[in-house]
């Protein structure tokens, strides 16, 4: 009998089961086309670190597509279950158990997850052959993936169609359960949907999982562990998940303000829709928001680091000798060239710098070495504490944070460990580190010392200040001319050096973008998905508005006010956590190796938060437009 | 005073049942005591608002009393579980509602037997045959509820409450949405139940025509039965209705 009940459901409401299956495809081809790539870089040989840091980026959008996915696939079962309350309201009339309800409605979700799985099979390798394109395009810093063709395992489309059905099915339960508890009577009422309020517990479970989640944050920047940051996002958003259907109806209200103002009826109509069916809403809206928090998030970050290393810029060596290694080789760079390099006229200063692991204070950790004297002519370094002249023999130089978590000053006595032995030196010198751009470790020592104690003598960089008066040009000419003897060898400018880096930076924030901004998509496709469920199940109240006079172009108006009021909720929602956990991961970074300095993108943010304000509306202009063209006679007489 | 000794289908003892709260409470039911007779066509009849959909919907068991008894046949309904009055109303209880009494995506058959298919019984062949001829549906069976008219639609809905062979048959305006004559098709239709099968009917209605058609009419006003009136006739009805609302 449930069979029954899905198969007619499923085939006289086609359209409905379609666009709840849209999440699932999605998801499912997310995923699939996540373990695609990944067994694709297994089995390419030689793949590079950037190969392999791109399929463990690829394996977190895969964890965010499930998530989003989910999201998705709930709102839809959501606005299903509320819109068939008078159906499964006269089945339980007729002596249906919640078991039976709660089967109906978790069957058709499998029935929709495992068809929608398949076809998001489908779209997960299109998905994977599009990114394996990128990645051997030029448009990828280095590696390819051209050594292995795609690799499509049986295990792939298993695990793909079991988390696609799963996650479809778990998203369904709580509909479902709630679709258990309709009471018999809500049959008899006019009104089908009428809202529910969401109970007290899961109020106040959700309640204090959001205090939680965002009290968690400042406490995580300033004084915890930064890891609590991971675990304060998944309360916070699951709080929100929680309340979501209690604080979406007031909030639809306010931020529907604006839009009634300028829309007038139709916007007025447009608000007290959201705000009347605020498990839609809200649904909606997280589907968006979480898209939103990842891009905002990302682009904080990025933001904070570009600031820092900017902020690193004026304590950049003028010039320095990059050394980059091909695999196995360990030379370093030459004593003659070191040597020759000193030699050069055009030259004010050559800093030649040493590093080795060693032993500080029990810590295992590298120390760099240098000549005081020409190091201090070479390094524009940010002297906090004590002068770098002072580091001849048995003096010490540490950065800022090292001083700060190890509690040193100036005077500090601090046992290094070295292989040919160990001496206490003392702190001379406390100075800003140079975390991205070249020049300075977290430990400086004289080099008499480091010679002394059997540091590692290989050269790894040299910093070098040019002469007063001679043209840029002519100097970078010379140290080249002596580089040319290692192909290992190159020489970077200040300028060169913060481009480097902001490069990098610019390219993984590029790469995180693309997966947030998919996340952000998938939003997008449930603003699409829930409004047009909303018109199928509407269709009665939308043909009395065009009866009672209700121009075409005032129904689109009105249901993309609907999608816009639901898009701003998303942007405010998911910009707002994403400002949050950017300010409390790039302070918890501010102290850390990868320093950043909290930097609002503004720009940016706006700009991104107007993209989906706009795309919100574009997406709901298919439903609109199918909601303007219902016949007022025919749907009256839909029952 | 009639002399055979009635076997009560459903009872209910001091019923009360109240809604809201504070200031906003509203007495529905304020202290009913009431027998339905077995194989009868019981009518309750009253103003909206005077309580009887709600006596209705406690003496079937789709809403629970504030405080009172209700038994249908001998079973207490007040202490009865969620799951034990979901049994009851699927074995024992059949509703007849105003509108939406079908699923619009199965067709007229098939809501036919869908409350047994709930309970996962085997259809009686002989006694759906039946049933179906006395409808008088046979050949719109395989119809869907959009392709049938309103009254059909009514007499698709005693069908289904007739066919899994109930204690009860509960009406709840089964007629409020049609036109006079779809309306005594269905009325006619109820009577032959009890006249033929022998089948228990309580029917809420606010129409004295629908009265007519009754065994007994019990009349209610402000939440209590203020009348019983066995055999009525519609002119009797419409004196008593007046006596009540003066």
């Amino acid at each position: 009998m449930i069979w029954r009940l899905v198969r007619r459901e499923l085939a006289m409401r086609s359209r409905r089961a379609a666009l709840t299956g849209v999440g699932a495809v999605v998801g499912v081809g997310l995923i699939c086309g996540t373990l695609v790539l990944l067994e694709t870089v297994a089995a390419t040989a030689g793949a590079d670190e950037d190969v392999r840091q791109l399929g463990q980026l690829v394996l977190v959008a895969g964890v965010v597509a499930v998530l989003v996915g989910a999201v998705l696939i709930n709102a839809a079962f959501t606005v299903t279950v509320a819109q068939r309350t008078r159906e499964l309201a006269l089945l339980r009339c007729l002596g249906a158990d919640g078991g039976q309800l709660r089967r109906l409605v978790g069957l058709e979700a499998l029935v929709i997850g495992g068809l929608a799985g398949l076809v998001g099979l489908g779209a997960g390798v299109g998905v994977a052959a599009g990114l394996r394109a990128y990645v051997n395009s030029d448009l990828f810093p280095s590696g390819d993936l051209s050594g292995s063709g795609l690799v499509v395992s049986a295990r792939t489309a298993v695990v793909s169609l079991l988390v696609g059905c799963g996650v479809t099915v778990l998203s369904a339960l709580a509909p479902a359960r709630r679709a258990g508890r309709t009471a018999p009577l809500a049959a008899l009422r006019a009104t089908p949907g009428s809202v529910r309020r969401a109970g007290q517990v899961r109020l106040v479970v959700g309640g204090v999982a959001v205090v939680l989640g965002v009290a968690a944050v400042p406490f995580a920047a300033v004084a915890g562990p930064g890891v609590l940051l991971l675990p304060a996002g998944v309360l916070t958003l699951l709080g929100l998940r929680l309340v979501g259907a209690r604080v979406a109806g007031p909030l639809a209200r306010l931020v529907g303000i604006p839009v009634a103002r300028t829309l007038r009826l139709p916007g007025a109509l447009a608000q007290a829709n959201t705000a009347r069916n605020p498990e839609r809403t809200a649904a909606t809206a997280s589907a968006l928001a979480i898209g939103l928090a990842l891009v905002s998030f990302v682009l904080v970050l990025s933001a904070s680091t570009k600031a820092a290393i900017e902020d690193e810029g004026a304590r950049t060596p003028e010039l320095h000798v990059r050394y980059e290694p091909r695999a196995g080789e360990r030379a370093g760079i030459g004593a003659d060239v070191v040597d020759r390099l000193a030699g050069l006229p055009e030259l004010a200063a050559v800093a030649p710098l040493r590093s080795g692991e060693a032993t500080v204070a029990g810590r295992p950790d590298r120390v760099t070495a240098v000549d005081p004297e020409r190091y201090r002519r070479a390094q524009p370094l940010k002297v906090v504490a004590g002068s770098v002249t002072d580091l001849a023999a048995g003096g010490l130089g540490v950065t800022e944070r090292v001083a700060a978590t190890r509690g040193w000053t100036v005077g500090t006595p601090v046992p290094v460990r070295l292989p040919g032995g160990e001496r206490t030196l003392t702190v001379r010198v406390v100075y800003a580190g140079n975390s991205y751009l070249p020049g300075a470790g977290d430990y400086l020592m004289a080099q008499a010392d480091y010679a002394a104690l059997g540091g590692d003598p290989t050269v790894r960089d040299v910093p070098m200040a040019a002469r007063d008066g001679v043209p840029a040009g002519a100097v970078r000419a010379a140290v080249a001319r002596v580089l040319a003897v290692d192909p290992a060898l190159t020489v970077e400018d200040r300028g060169q050096a913060r481009q480097r880096y902001l490069g990098q930076i610019n390219r993984s924030t590029s790469l995180f973008l693309a997966l947030a901004g998919l996340a952000g998509v998938v939003g997008l496709l449930g603003i699409l998905t829930t409004t047009a469920l909303s018109i199928v199940d509407r269709a009665r109240e939308l043909g009395m508005l065009r009866a009672v006079g209700m121009a075409r172009h005032q129904i689109r108006l009105m249901i993309r006010g609907e999608a816009l009021i639901v898009a701003l909720l998303g942007v405010l929602g998911g910009g707002g956590l994403g400002l949050l956990f950017g300010w409390g991961a790039a302070r918890v970074l501010a102290g850390s190796s990868s320093p950043t300095r909290f930097t609002v993108p503004t720009a940016a943010l706006a700009a991104v938060a107007a993209a989906a304000a706009v795309a919100g509306v574009l997406a709901a202009a298919l439903p609109a437009r199918a909601a303007s063209r219902i016949e007022v006679l025919g749907a009256i007489a839909t029952e | 005073m009639s002399s055979h000794v009635e076997v009560a289908a459903v009872r209910a003892v001091a019923v009360t049942k109240r809604f809201g709260v504070g200031p906003a409470m509203v007495t529905a039911l304020d202290g009913v005591t009431v027998a339905v007779p077995a194989g009868r066509f019981t009518v309750v009849m009253g103003a909206s608002g005077s309580g009887k959909s709600t006596l209705l919907h406690c003496l079937a068991g789709l809403d629970r009393v504030d405080s009172g008894v209700v038994y249908l046949g001998d079973v207490d309904l007040t202490g009865l579980s969620e799951r034990a009055l979901t049994r009851l109303r699927r074995d024992r209880v059949g509703f007849v509602f105003q509108s939406f009494n079908l699923l619009p995506t199965l067709t007229a058959g098939e809501n036919l037997l869908l409350p047994l298919r709930i309970a996962g019984r085997v259809p009686d062949r002989a006694w759906t045959d039946r049933v179906v001829d006395v409808v008088g549906l046979r050949d719109r069976l395989a119809h869907r509820p959009a392709e049938l008219s309103g009254g059909q639609q009514q007499r698709v809905a005693v069908a289904r409450a007739l066919v899994a062979r109930p204690a009860v048959v509960f009406a709840d305006e089964p007629t409020g949405n049609l036109d006079s004559r779809a309306a005594a098709d269905v009325l006619a239709l109820l009577r032959r139940c009890v006249d033929e099968f022998g089948q228990t009917v309580v029917m809420v209605t606010h129409d004295p025509v629908a009265a007519g058609y009754a065994d007994r009419v019990l009349l209610v006003a402000d939440g209590r039965v203020v009348d019983e009136v066995d055999a009525p006739s519609v002119a009797m009805i419409h004196r008593r209705l007046g006596g009540v609302s003066s």
